[in-house]
């Protein structure tokens, strides 16, 4: 290979001017990586991918090769791929860089996973509220299918593959994907029981590879560079670099691309500029609101998957938020509990009535008419519901919710006090 | 008598054959009938039903399901304030207290003149840029009342 090797994948790509644009893309490499695979062997690219360490960037980390893998191989079965575009976790904005300035990496990463796997249609689930990056995609995809790169006898070979772009309508819970499945299938999104998992029976029944944007547009560059390569960019088992977006009460709040493992405290002080004002860190959320929360003085932590589940939290999406001194954690908790109750999907009682209990129990704090038991009583419950969903919004709730108000009991404590002595 | 007709008809066949299975067009259904008549009528209702062949009382169920999609009209503008962390706190919950008391505007309520609507959403991904608001399908960051007010100025005209 002539090219220089970069240690990043999507930096570089995002400040050349035009990059949406299929002839600026080509320029700089644009499908070069779709032409290589296409020479490859099938298995040839899934062995990449396994040994590229790459895990899913969707919230739970899975190893992208084990799952392809998971895959039947026959070419007579219909199978269909799914990107999830939905990026509703809050804290979340990552996937709409990729989105809007990198549409036509997602397509090659999705032609090449569809050529390795013998999927003829994918579909880009994307959030409702993104119509201006839904028609970005429309237009890449337009252009890739003009010079052969989708569509029939791709490239000349005997390869066939069709992208739909279809927008979700706001529903946090379609993100999930088998909810995302009934959804894309015309339903409410209520998740389905598991098994069978969306490998066997997803989209119509049939067998379906859902993965995320930034998961499908790292997958060029392991074609290109070779997956040890990939791997070797992160820490152990968790390869490549990773989108962090970083938000809350820093200088320079955006996105980050650096490796997995990176400590979050350098990501927080040496790349999003410290904490605005020179306050003092009060806490962080490390992966979006459903990773359980960290306490200022437990962020000296590698960011990658393994790790922060030691830590008892999650790296889920990389949506790093950042609280001051100043913010209330009362306010982070009824905001929290607010969203997971507007979004349940109700299916399930513990979910539904757990969420309900909890609402109504921080509506007591905030109108200071709980006491201390009241506080334990949220704990209960969001213990309760863990273990006892049909999907991992369940276990969110529980672990987001407990975390919070267990590390941060005395701060609510003292609101009540307080308020106690001014009445 | 037929009321989806035109441009909106055309854009429901073209979106029916995209799909492996005519009712996955639902939601973009949904979508193109609020773009086209600004939100989703009983009538509306009853000829979806008719064309993909699903009961009314589905259809239904899939739009109460889904915040973005609506059977009653919103403004011409409509606004979506984000609740969520990034957002609140970091200046959002001041826009909300600025919106009623300037333009009289609840969450979930009309101006007078039918110019704007507001509800309040979740995190709409651009938490770096908080606090954020969507108004129609553009996105506006970094807000304070002032700023807000400036666009707002702007749509009116
Ligand atoms: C409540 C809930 C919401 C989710 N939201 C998203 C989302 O917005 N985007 C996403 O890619 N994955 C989301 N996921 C994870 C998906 O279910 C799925 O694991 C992921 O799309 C798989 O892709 P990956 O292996 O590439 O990460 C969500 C999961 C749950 C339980
Ligand atoms: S855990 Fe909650 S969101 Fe998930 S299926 Fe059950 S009720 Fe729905
Ligand atoms: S929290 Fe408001 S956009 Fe994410």
């Amino acid at each position: 290979m002539t090219e220089k090797l970069e240690n990043k994948i999507f930096e570089p790509l995002f400040s050349i001017e035009g990059i949406e644009n299929i002839e600026v893309y080509e320029e700089h490499g644009g499908y070069k990586a779709l032409r290589e695979a296409l020479k490859m062997k099938r298995d040839e690219i899934i062995e990449e991918v396994k040994n590229s360490n790459l895990r899913g960037r969707g919230g739970a980390g899975f190893p992208a090769g084990m799952k392809w893998s998971f895959m039947p191989m026959d070419d007579k079965i219909e199978k269909f791929l799914i990107v999830n575009a939905d990026e509703g976790e809050p804290g979340t904005f990552k996937d709409k860089y990729i989105l809007s300035r990198l549409p036509h990496l997602l397509i090659e990463g999705m032609a090449i996973t569809a050529y390795a796997v013998g999927i003829k249609k994918g579909y880009i689930y994307i959030r409702g509220e993104y119509e201006e990056y839904a028609r970005i995609l429309e237009k890449a995809i337009e252009e890739a299918r003009r010079k052969k790169y989708i569509g029939k006898n791709i490239l000349g070979e005997k390869f066939t593959f069709n992208i739909v772009v279809h927008r979700g309508a706001g529903a946090y819970i379609c993100g999930e994907e088998t909810a995302l499945i009934e959804s894309l299938e015309g339903k409410r999104g209520h998740p389905r029981l598991k098994p069978p998992f969306p490998a066997n029976a997803g989209l119509y029944g049939k067998p379906t590879l859902i993965n995320n944007v930034e998961t499908i547009a790292s997958i060029p560059a392991i074609i290109k560079n070779k997956g040890f390569w990939f791997a070797s960019l992160g820490s152990q088992k968790n390869g490549g670099t990773r989108l962090f977006g970083v938000s809350g009460k820093v200088n320079s709040p955006g996105i980050y691309e650096l490796p997995m493992g990176t400590n979050l405290k350098e990501i927080i002080y040496n790349y999003a500029g410290g904490i605005k004002k020179d306050k003092k860190l009060k806490a962080v959320i490390p992966g979006g609101i459903s990773a359980p929360i960290l306490k200022a003085d437990e962020i000296d932590i590698p960011m990658d998957f393994d790790s922060l589940m030691k830590a008892g939290s999650m790296l889920g999406s990389g949506a790093i938020m950042v609280f001051d001194e100043d913010d209330s954690m009362l306010e982070v908790l009824r905001i929290m509990i607010n969203f997971y109750h507007h979004e349940s999907c109700g299916q399930c009682a513990p979910c539904r009535y757990g969420t309900d209990v909890i609402k109504k129990l921080v509506d007591k704090i905030l109108n200071k008419e709980a006491t201390e038991e009241d506080i334990d009583l949220i704990i209960q419950t969001a213990q309760s519901i863990i273990g006892k969903t049909i999907c991992p919004f369940g276990d969110a709730v529980g672990m987001a919710v407990g975390t919070l108000v267990r590390k941060f009991k005395d701060e609510i404590l003292d609101f009540l006090r307080e308020e106690n002595a001014e009445s | 008598m037929k009321f989806l007709t035109g441009e909106t008809e055309k854009t429901i066949k073209e979106l029916m054959g995209k799909y492996e299975d005519p009712r996955s067009a639902l939601l973009p259904i949904l979508h193109t009938v609020q773009r086209d008549y600004g939100y989703i009528s009983k009538e509306a209702i009853e000829e979806i039903s008719e064309i993909l062949d699903i009961p009314k009382v589905e259809i239904k169920g899939v739009i109460t399901f889904y915040s973005m999609l609506r059977e009653k009209p919103a403004g011409k503008y409509h606004i979506q304030l984000c609740r969520n962390v990034a957002c609140y706190l970091n200046g959002g919950k001041e826009l909300v207290e600025f919106l009623e008391k300037e333009y009289g505007l609840k969450p979930g309520t009309f101006t007078d003149n039918m110019k704007f609507s507001l509800s309040l959403v979740e995190c709409i991904g651009q938490c770096e840029i908080a606090p954020a608001v969507q108004i129609n399908d553009k996105f506006y960051g970094n807000l304070t009342p002032k700023k807000l007010k400036e666009i707002l100025s702007k749509l009116e005209g």
